[in-house]
């Protein structure tokens, strides 16, 4: 009945008529169109500058997104002009924030309009610095994060550069050749920067909250976060519990960066060496890894790493290779899906032996793994339990630096047909054979009291 | 021209007088009956139809739409797929298979009227046919009670006044007015069929009415669970005659062709299986089928050997024959092969046990014990005739006669536990109370009349009492008459799908608040949306809005009703939990507190606690109390109650209406006092749709939070 009241709708909407299936085709044409280039190409960037200033103390940053194919906007973060929607539609893919102290922003962008972008599947990636203004913490919050108060910054009285040895200590060093605990190893998130030389950060910190944030860069263990004109309070985060760049992957695949240091991705830190303070002078100085970082890090944000997605998901009975609206229990059902990854430029064959299915009804009745294969195809048989109800078929993946997969299938799974039932069981011949003797055995009775006289 | 068709009318009616007179006085007899019985008929079903004339002819009330729903099914999908139905849009996710878990004879019944009506090219509509299936049952009904009447008096005068008092007798009429599409309309029918042929067939012996009898219990059994009343009565009857002497080869056929037909033939009911050789409620049947084959055996035995044989051969049978009896009842009873008595039958025999023991139970209205007014309300005059019948019937005891009082004390027994089982009683007190009428109008029309060849009066004023009594009765079955319309055009006859209420200028107004929310939830939701409910509205929500629900008024499992009651009777955190695990959508609640409609989700609230706490301890009733006890929605209220799901559902945005003149804004007006907590918001849902008048209100469930 669902299908055909469905198929009544849908031929309300397509009146049969030539012309409007010609307009109809052209339309579906364009959207054909319009589709693949967005899935394609997300390059349209809004770049938010506190100062136009920053496009030129941060140009190798930007100088590389452009080469990679982005079309930058930059505008003033309170430009009156600016707009993230135009008539219902995005105008950009991605939203780069580098306006850490920004109190207002300009034209029609306000937090709840960018906390929309980010859950109608768009990318930000947000930068905070020393004295961060409360939209900027207030975007932060909603994903999740809380920077500390204003005024703070991380300072780390071990591990700070040695070019501040008479300041702070505020110019923090992360080695990730040495301080394998402070940068996340996840490959996909950072494939190489591990190997890369010392990141310099100098900014505020940042506590996570949220289920889904991750951390990509912490402080180390003598690290804290205080007010440099204050000093007698205690501070708000110590240790590694100092996080300083955390990502973000929403629950609709959205990706967030957030980072408390906008140095972090200036020129100047680009191009300059580190070196950790030692008494001993054990270290030598090494050219920085922030460019590595902060490539592989806006790679990963602009979903151009780690975004998977599955196609061709077939159910079936595994015998007869059709898929019934109902399936019934203990049938052998075969499951297949097919996972891809975007490795930058197309799409290829995303293998893992991680990817299982359930079949859940209330509890998981089934929960087995499927084999992995080179070409990405994954299939699985197995067989329904002896219960009834409406199974879901569950294929979950989620993997840190992954976008997540979560296909649900709900299939109903009926109980035994009158006539499905097994009709001669071996157990039920003596059953069989009483009846009969029976049956003989009362005419032959019959017979002898009626004519024995 | 006027003068003329009077003319002519008037010669018809003289030709007509004069073919009656010129019959015979038993053939005048006869047309008279036959014109009284097909009034009766006419009446039985037009007298049922107030309510599709005030409102439309529309399924009425909870369980109906379930049976109309499938019974749609049944006439789409024919025969087979209907006994093989797996339901999946009921009972998320478990499923319901449908057809092992009902009596399929309602829907047998009516799918083939509509077939029949088909293959003549009437081309009736299946919700006509359900509508009106009732009402033309009672008609059915009204024929047999005549014969049924007509077997246990001998006399078919006695029939014909219990067939007009059955025809409109309010106990029965609550259960088979037009609208009304339940088992009960088509299943007292078949009871008094049952009866009438087991009386039939113990009078005559006859193998062909004990298997017209088997036939009949076998219709009974496939329309509804009632039919245990007949197979515990049935054996009840031969008992008794046997231990009053009077016992008698006619009743050994009757019972015998009765019990090993109709238990073969209740067999394949799916729903009924095995339980009709294995539980305990068909234990009595079967022990009397043993019995009677002993008693014979042993009257054999014991004229073929003497009676000093017979003695001692009697003692060691008989020890043998109870000893193994007792062993395989414990045997039995232990593995579990013969079930335990299930709760509603001990909620039959012991009116306390369903309230401490089952709370689904006892937190239905139509099962809990009938109140003294209600036996007045539903029998009126009947109540007064019917001991006065037992009289006659006592008078003059037949096997027959034995019957109409067993089930009549059986019967009121039953109603007295049960409001419900009314509708069982009220046809035995119709025959019971026809047998006092034509008795007693039998005596004093004689007394009126005066005997033939006795011209002097037995005692002074002989005639004048008698023209009282008759008056008087006369009097009182007029009065019966006006209550009995009366009750049905007030209290039987509105859907309750549909609310009317008097307006203070008198006019009507009606509240369609269900169906309009239903329609909305049909036209606006997913088509595969899971819809969480309080268990009243499950039926109806998969009839009319076609969504899967997770439970319904089939209350099959109680765990799973229970994990709903707890997601109501929770805070929202907890509740959400629960929503999301069980894939909940929408949450649809009957909220009453601006128009006064008083069954709503907050009055039945505390059976949702029960029912809740009956599987998780940390559910206590005594939480959702005041300390003094007061269950209570205003500021005094337990905090439980006022963070409760349920209640921030039902009053969410109502703090800031205002209902009545002179109170302050959120006055509900069922409960008659000002909610405690007004200023709330949701947490988790989003209010998707209340309809005009609040009644229905229905909430969506968010998705978990995007970011975290």
């Amino acid at each position: 009945i669902r299908d055909r009241y469905q198929r009544r709708v849908r031929g309300d909407i397509f009146l049969p008529r030539m012309r409007h299936i010609y307009i109809a085709s052209f339309l579906l044409l364009l959207a054909l169109l319009v589709s693949t280039r967005t899935q394609v190409a997300q390059n349209r960037v809004l770049v938010l500058l506190e100062d136009l200033n920053l496009q030129h103390t941060h140009s190798i940053f930007f100088s590389q997104l452009k080469e990679r194919g982005y079309q930058l906007n930059f505008f003033s973060a309170d430009d009156p002009s600016l707009a993230l929607t135009e008539y219902g539609e995005y105008l950009y893919d991605q939203l780069i924030l580098f306006a850490p102290t920004i109190d207002e922003f300009g034209g029609l962008i306000d937090v709840p309009s960018i906390l929309d972008f980010i859950d109608d599947g768009h990318n930000l990636l947000l930068v905070a610095d020393i004295g961060v203004s409360d939209p900027i913490r207030e975007i932060a919050s909603e994903c999740g994060v809380e920077f500390d108060e204003e005024n703070t910054r991380v300072i780390d009285h071990l591990n700070f550069d040695i070019r501040d040895f008479d300041g702070y200590h505020d110019l923090v060093v992360i080695d990730p050749s040495t301080d394998k605990d402070q940068i996340t190893q996840n490959k996909v998130v950072l494939p190489t920067a591990q190997k890369h030389g010392p990141i310099l950060y100098k900014g505020i910190t940042q506590s996570l909250e949220g289920s889904l944030n991750f951390p990509i860069l912490t402080g180390s263990h003598s690290s804290y976060s205080a007010n440099i004109k204050s000093s007698a309070e205690i501070p708000r985060t110590i240790g590694k519990e100092t996080v300083l760049v955390s990502a973000l992957q929403a629950r609709n695949n959205a990706r967030v960066v957030i980072s408390g240091s906008l140095s972090l991705f200036s020129d100047r830190f680009f191009a300059s060496n580190a070196q950790k303070y030692r008494k001993d002078s054990s270290t030598t100085p090494k050219a920085s890894g922030n460019y590595q970082f902060a490539l592989e890090l806006s790679q990963w944000v602009f979903n151009e790493r780690g975004v998977l997605k599955a196609s061709n998901i077939r159910h079936y009975l595994a015998e007869e290779k059709v898929t019934p609206s109902v399936y019934t229990i203990k049938q052998d059902v075969t499951y297949e899906i097919e996972l891809q990854e975007w490795n930058g430029n197309s799409w290829v064959p995303f293998v893992t032996d991680g990817l299982q299915l359930e079949v859940i009804m209330l509890d998981p009745y089934i929960r087995t793994s499927f084999k992995a294969n080179t070409t990405g195809r994954y299939s699985v048989t197995f067989k329904l339990p002896d219960v009834y109800g409406v199974f879901t078929f569950k294929v979950l993946f989620e993997q840190v630096g992954y976008s997540s997969l979560e296909i649900n299938d709900r299939i109903p799974v009926r109980p035994f047909r009158h006539n499905e039932y097994e009709r001669f069981i071996p157990t039920a011949y003596p059953y069989y054979a009483s009846c009969f003797s029976m049956l003989v055995g009362l005419f032959l009775f019959s017979v002898v009291y009626l004519f024995s006289k | 021209y006027q003068r003329r068709v009077r003319g002519c009318i008037a010669m018809k009616t003289q030709t007509f007088a004069r073919i009656a007179f010129r019959l015979s006085s038993t053939k005048q007899e006869i047309l008279l009956r036959i014109v009284v019985l097909t009034l009766i008929y006419i009446i039985a079903f037009s007298t049922r139809l107030f309510s599709v004339i005030r409102f439309e002819s529309v399924i009425h009330e909870f369980d109906p739409y379930f049976n109309f729903r499938s019974t749609k099914y049944l006439v789409n999908e024919g025969f087979y797929n209907f006994i093989n139905w797996f339901d999946s849009a009921a009972w998320y996710p478990l499923g319901r298979i449908v057809g092992g878990t009902i009596y399929p004879g309602l829907m047998l019944t009516a799918a083939a009227v509509y077939w029949i009506a088909h293959f003549f090219h009437v081309t009736l509509q299946i919700r006509n046919v359900c509508v009106l299936l009732a009402p033309f049952f009672a008609s059915n009904t009204a024929l047999i009670t005549y014969l049924f009447a007509k077997e246990v008096s001998d006399s078919a005068g006695t029939g014909l006044v219990a067939s007009a008092m059955i025809a409109i007798v309010p106990g029965y009429i609550s259960r088979s007015v037009a609208g009304s599409y339940d088992n009960e309309g088509i299943a007292i029918f078949a009871l008094i069929l049952t009866f009438y042929l087991w009386v039939k067939s113990v009078k005559t012996g006859s193998l062909f009415y004990s298997t017209l009898c088997a036939l009949a219990y076998f219709y009974m059994v496939s329309a509804w669970g009632g039919y245990v009343f007949i197979i515990n009565l049935i054996p009840m009857h031969v008992l008794i005659l046997l231990f009053t002497g009077r016992y008698s080869n006619r009743l050994y056929i009757a019972y015998c062709t009765l019990y090993v037909l109709g238990t073969i033939l209740a067999m394949q009911i799916s729903f009924v299986g095995f339980q009709a050789v294995q539980s305990a409620e068909h234990m009595l049947a079967l022990g009397t089928f043993g019995l009677l084959q002993l008693f014979v055996g042993v009257n054999w035995i014991k004229k073929h050997i003497g009676a000093e044989l017979f003695q001692s051969f009697f003692r060691i049978a008989a020890s043998i024959g109870i000893g193994s009896f007792v062993t395989a009842l414990a045997i039995g009873q232990a593995t579990g092969y013969i079930s335990p008595w299930t709760g509603r039958f001990w909620t039959l025999l012991d009116p306390t046990y369903a309230k401490e023991h089952i709370p689904i139970i006892a937190s239905v209205s139509e099962h809990q014990p009938t109140t003294w007014s209600s036996f007045f309300f539903d029998l009126h005059l009947l109540v007064f005739l019917f001991p006065a019948g037992m009289y006659f019937c006592f008078r003059r005891l037949t096997d027959a006669n034995i019957f109409a009082i067993l089930y009549g004390i059986t019967s009121v027994y039953f109603a007295g536990v049960m409001v419900r089982l009314m509708l069982v009683l009220a046809p035995i007190s119709c025959v019971l109370s026809s047998i006092a009428v034509s008795e007693t109008l039998d005596t004093y029309l004689k007394f009126v009349k005066g005997r033939k060849g006795k011209k002097v009066e037995e005692f002074p004023a002989q005639k004048e009492i008698g023209l009282v009594m008759v008056a008087g009765l006369t009097v009182l079955l007029v009065l019966y008459v006006f209550h009995c319309t009366w009750v049905t055009s007030e209290a039987y006859s509105s859907p309750s799908i549909v609310l009317a209420a008097k307006q203070p200028d008198g006019s009507r107004m009606i509240f369609d608040d269900f169906r309009e929310a239903y329609w909305w939830l049909r036209q606006n939701t997913e088509p595969d949306a899971r819809v969480m409910s309080w268990w009243d509205y499950g039926y109806q929500i998969s009839a009319m809005a076609n969504r899967t629900v997770l439970v319904d008024n089939n209350t099959w499992n109680n765990s799973h009703i229970a994990l709903v009651g707890k997601a109501f009777a929770s805070n929202e955190d907890t509740a959400y939990q629960i929503m999301r695990q069980l894939d909940v959508d929408y949450v649809l609640v009957i909220f009453g507190g601006l128009t006064g409609y008083a069954s709503d989700d907050i009055n039945k609230f505390l059976w949702m606690v029960r029912i809740g706490g009956s599987t998780d301890p940390n559910i206590k009733e005594s939480d959702y109390f005041t300390p003094s006890g007061e269950f209570r929605v205003d500021s005094q209220g337990s905090s439980v109650l006022l963070n409760c799901l349920m209640y921030k559902l039902c009053y969410y945005r109502f703090g800031q209406v205002y209902t009545e003149k002179g109170r302050s804004s959120g006055y509900d007006r069922v409960r008659n006092t000002e909610i405690g907590n007004k200023d709330f918001e949701l947490d988790y849902l989003d209010e998707a749709y209340t309809s005009q008048h609040w009644i229905v209100r229905i909430y969506k469930v968010r998705s978990p939070d995007n970011r975290g």
